[in-house]
């Protein structure tokens, strides 16, 4: 059979075109991730031979209580949450005038280049990243020399310098939805609500948040959710921080204890869950 | 000899790593059946190997450093190498067979001993293991009753560091990260992994020798509680943990930290000159590896070759030159111009390290009378310590 | 009484580019005035900077008397629709009515009341809660209309906003949009490019070129009286006539336009003969294109459709004439550069 033909048979048949496109990414999502996903969902109900070390298929709903009981779990996560709900808060606070100069205001120059220049680091190990902040942030580091003069010295390692550091290394993914968002309002839009009595506020409140909101919202995900299950930057510039990815790595690492491990990593997974219901409900999914 | 170290930091981050209770298996009982060989025969013409990172090389990695293939000319056994991570991993594969030799830790020799899964080493039928530090020979990490189960290979201690500038007059004791850490609040660095309990037990034993600790990886509840309870007033003093040795070399050089464990080779990369080292008066925690033959070894003969050539002075000083720690005998002193600062052949000094074994149910000090506190419970500690 | 806008020494320069070039007018209150001219002629600009959407480089912006040069839109009592309708795409049909109601504090029934009027005046009650996206291209322009007048504006500036209609939709929103003006009685300053539109509306035309006004007054004057070569040709058709072939057609020897309505052919006086080069059917005429002999010119004539059973056809020997004063003396220099 000639392609020709084949394209003359497959054209008034576009589910099976559908699928033959679908089949293979779909079962490739199936496997690898759901599979995983619910492999260490159900590895949380197992356990660990003590001798051995070895994950045992004995269900226990131990870890699960132990995770939801003891206050090392709750302190950890309330940080954690703590970090992520800061780090995305910034990096929101500081896309959106970023975002709307390079849609609205920069000309087509200034913007290519902004465009590069805020996507240029996403092409640079994520470790240089962190250990350039590790740098700034030091003792004797680019931060101290700047603050010095005002009588103030570098936050050091801990949680600020997670903060600061996870708001930059996730600034791109925040600002580059946002900036779509902006992209997307018609310059008109604004001249209209200029033009029909509103001020520069009254149009960013009125017309351009709720425009760009689904954006936003886009954006604060990638925060939130990235931020949640760090835990390379808190070994790196957050002192004695831990966060949740930190106690997963111990388990994971140098506990072996793979099913505490996975019982620890049901709390990211729930935040973000209850997180993605309650951005749903506001409706902005739908515009992603 | 740039990149070994961070293999150092790996492993050594992750060496604690080993889980197994030996409750039923401790030093004392005898184990397995294997017997050491009594005569070597014919070599087989291959050998697999498993180790840490750095300890077999063959000029891939780095063409200056090849002693591989100086092995392969002389025996005639090809070399089939496998790196591994963790402790963990390591046991793991060792299980699925396929290894005729394995480097291993001092948390990871006892739990192949007890599987079963190494054979007991005929020292005899090695020209060069006389020539080993006996301090390193027949220790409680390869050797069962007096059998030996492998060769050392390199040890070094967890030193205590300090930035000159900072921390004056020179510390002798440990104090100065525990006791006295306020003096250096939010500078004070320690190392990150449970194994580091240890530390704290090594430092009680010499000021509050009421709890009677005799053996710093034997601890009962009430010794081990003390031991915790030391590291969570060391907490809030602390301004990182380390586990990796770059992020230590930069803390130090920063003056991020100034006092804190770290080990010789750290010292060594430190560019800035502003630190030293000393081996506490409470003594040290440290580490010391083994090469071991796997018992259901395919080619005994090759591993044996391997264990011997592995220990000769040139070759040991290369490996461990490369790797960053203290060889394994004097003679290989000759082949390497740092073994002063590494205190090589140094028994008073060697004698002052608490090797790095896992802590196991039944206490590794005899006791019998009381249950010690097994590693699980010193890595949910150890979390809990940093909060 | 003061002109409803009033445009002074109006520059505006984007980069190197004049797009207005020291514009003067002035436009009356209760006036349907259009702009006029090929895109990039400087009519949008100009009506931008009566919006206030752009500052002019320099010149004056006055609107019934107040100088607003310097105020930002939202403070002049102008409102537009815009090419697109510019619609809020998140709000409803009534929400977006009510926005400029809802941004100046009035209160909700008011706004409701007020917004409600409105529709009705476009003929769009009972889409109160459609989404923009959900109306048709017509029913979005009504809708932009009654956002636009909802706010009782003193001028209506109106930027092309039949441009994106089909023809029949297009002809109708004219009429009602002639219904609309007379009824409120306000300015209405419509941007187009298209001279049907302009001719059909307006009370009086300004035709736009290269950033200057060319000609300003009644449609028919505009019509019948271009005063260049550019605005015959762009307002209508017209054949531009040399002197020699002006004066050989018995008219001033100058140059002239001619519009093909008023070229008679084969007329009772006789005239310049010649041979039909082209005939052109478009249903209710013909239009001929006709070689004047000797002349080495051309000259477009319009005849009905009187469905004659022999109708002109190409070769047709024929008379052309041109009656003195139904051909406009052009100035010589015309207008674009």
């Amino acid at each position: 059979m000639t392609s020709p033909r084949v394209s003359a048979y497959l054209a008034p048949r576009r589910r099976l075109q559908l699928a033959g496109l679908l089949t293979a990414p779909v079962l490739w999502l199936g496997l690898v991730y759901v599979v995983a996903l619910a492999a260490l969902l159900v590895t949380a109900f197992w356990t660990v031979n003590e001798l051995t070390g070895q994950v045992q298929i004995e269900w226990t709903t131990e870890n699960v209580v132990e995770v939801l009981t003891e206050a090392l779990y709750r302190t950890v996560t309330l940080r954690t949450l703590g970090i992520a709900v800061l780090v995305t808060v910034l990096d929101v606070l500081v896309a959106v005038p970023v975002a709307f100069f390079m849609a609205k205001i920069a000309g087509p120059r200034l913007r290519h280049l902004l465009v590069i220049a805020i996507l240029a680091p996403l092409w640079a190990s994520y470790l240089v990243k962190v250990y350039s902040w590790r740098a700034l942030l030091s003792a004797d580091g680019v931060i101290h020399w700047v603050l010095a003069p005002f009588g103030l010295d570098t936050p050091g390692y801990g949680i600020v310098g997670i903060v600061l550091t996870l708001s930059y290394l996730w600034l791109p993914y925040v600002i580059m939805p946002i900036y779509a968002g902006f992209d997307r309002v018609p310059d008109r839009l604004l001249e209209a609500s200029a033009d029909l009595g509103a001020r520069g506020w009254s149009t960013l409140r009125s017309v351009v948040l709720p425009m760009i909101w689904p954006a936003v919202i886009a954006g604060s995900i990638f925060a939130f959710s990235l931020s949640l299950g760090d835990y390379i930057t808190a070994g790196i510039v957050g002192g004695t921080t831990q966060m949740l990815g930190n106690l997963v790595y111990t388990n994971v690492g140098a506990a072996n204890n793979l099913p505490l491990a996975a019982a620890i990593s049901l709390i990211p997974i729930a935040i973000i869950l209850v997180y993605l219901a309650a951005v749903r409900r506001t409706g902005a999914l739908r515009s992603l | 000899m740039s990149k070994s170290p961070s293999y150092a930091a790996l492993k050594a981050g992750l060496a604690a790593a080993a889980i197994a209770s030996l409750a039923a298996c401790g030093t004392s009982s005898s184990s397995g059946g294997s017997e050491a060989a009594s005569s070597l025969g014919a070599t087989e013409g291959s050998v697999s190997i498993l180790a840490w990172p750095g300890y077999v090389e063959d000029g891939s990695n780095d063409p200056s450093v090849d002693w591989v293939s100086g092995f392969e000319d002389a025996t005639g056994c090809s070399v089939t190498a496998k790196t591994y991570g963790t402790s963990d991993e390591a046991y793991q594969l060792m299980q699925s067979g396929g290894y005729d030799v394995v480097a291993a830790s001092g948390d990871l020799t006892l739990r192949l001993i007890a599987a079963d899964l190494v054979a007991p080493v005929n020292t005899d039928l090695l020209d060069n293991y006389a020539g080993i530090f006996d301090f390193l020979k027949n220790k409680d990490w390869n050797s069962v009753d007096g059998v030996s189960y492998g060769v050392p290979h390199g040890y070094g201690a967890n030193l205590l560091m300090y930035s000159t500038d900072a921390v004056t007059p020179a510390p002798t004791s440990w104090d100065v990260v525990f006791d006295k850490a306020s003096d250096y609040a939010g500078k004070v660095t320690a190392y990150d992994s449970p194994i580091y309990i240890a530390d704290a037990a090594v430092y009680l034993m010499a000021h509050q020798p009421d709890l009677g600790i005799t053996n710093p990886y034997a601890l009962d509840q009430d010794q081990f509680d003390a031991a915790v309870a030391l590291l969570k007033d060391q907490k809030a003093n602390v301004g990182e943990y380390w586990s990796d040795y770059l992020k230590e070399i930069q803390a130090f050089e920063s003056g991020d930290s100034v006092v804190g464990t770290t080990w010789q080779v750290i010292q060594n990369s430190i560019t800035t000159g502003n630190t030293d080292v000393v081996l506490p008066e409470e003594g040290a925690t440290g580490w010391s590896d083994t090469w071991m033959i796997a018992s259901d070894a395919t080619s005994p003969n090759c591993a044996y070759k391997w264990l011997d050539y592995i220990a000769s002075p040139e070759v040991n000083a290369a490996a461990t030159a490369y790797f960053g720690e203290a060889p394994s005998s004097q003679a290989a002193c000759d082949f390497r111009d740092d073994c002063e600062a590494y205190h090589a052949g140094d028994a008073d000094y060697a004698s002052k390290i608490w090797y790095w074994t896992t802590p196991v149910s039944e206490c590794l000090d005899g006791r019998t009378d009381v249950e010690c506190v097994d590693y699980s419970e010193w890595t949910k500690a150890w979390q809990e310590i940093k909060g | 009484m003061d002109s409803a806008i009033r445009l002074r020494g109006l520059h505006k320069r984007f980069g190197e580019t004049v797009a207005v070039d020291d514009l003067d007018l002035d436009i009356e209150p209760g006036e349907f005035f259009s702009m006029l001219g090929p895109s990039g002629s400087g009519k949008t600009t100009v009506l931008r900077m009566i919006a206030g959407f752009e500052r002019p480089t320099s010149g004056s912006v006055a609107l019934f008397g107040a100088d607003v040069t310097a105020l930002a839109p939202f403070q002049r009592p102008v409102n537009t629709v815009f090419q697109d309708y510019a619609l809020f795409p998140h709000l409803s049909v009534l929400a977006n009515v009510e926005y400029g109601l809802r941004v100046a504090g009035v209160a909700r029934k008011e706004r409701r009341a007020r917004a409600e009027e409105a529709l009705g005046q476009v003929r769009l009650a009972g889409y109160e809660e459609r989404r923009p996206h959900e109306l048709s291209g017509g029913q979005r322009q009504r809708v932009a209309l009654a956002r636009a007048i909802v706010l009782r504006p003193q001028a209506l500036l109106l930027d092309e906003p039949l441009g994106a209609l089909d023809l029949k939709l297009r002809e109708q929103m004219q009429v009602e949009l002639k219904e609309l003006q007379r009824s409120l009685g306000i300015t209405f300053v419509f941007v187009t490019h298209d001279q049907d539109e302009a001719l059909t509306l307006s009370d009086r035309v300004a035709v736009f070129d290269a950033g200057r006004v060319v000609q300003l007054g009644t449609p028919r004057e505009v019509y019948d009286h271009p005063r260049n070569s550019f605005i015959a040709s762009f307002v209508g058709s017209s054949t531009l006539l040399d002197p020699d072939v002006a004066a050989a057609l018995g008219l001033d020897r100058a140059p002239m336009a001619v519009r093909p309505e008023r070229v008679t052919l084969d007329g009772p006086a006789g005239g310049v003969p010649g041979t039909i080069a082209e005939v052109i059917y478009t249903g209710p005429e013909h239009r001929l294109v006709v070689d004047l002999d000797g002349l080495g010119a051309r000259i477009t004539a319009l005849e009905p459709n009187t469905g004659a059973a022999r109708p002109r056809a190409r070769g047709d020997r024929v008379t052309v004439s041109v009656e003195r004063g139904a051909a406009a003396p052009l100035e010589t220099e015309p207008a674009p550069a």
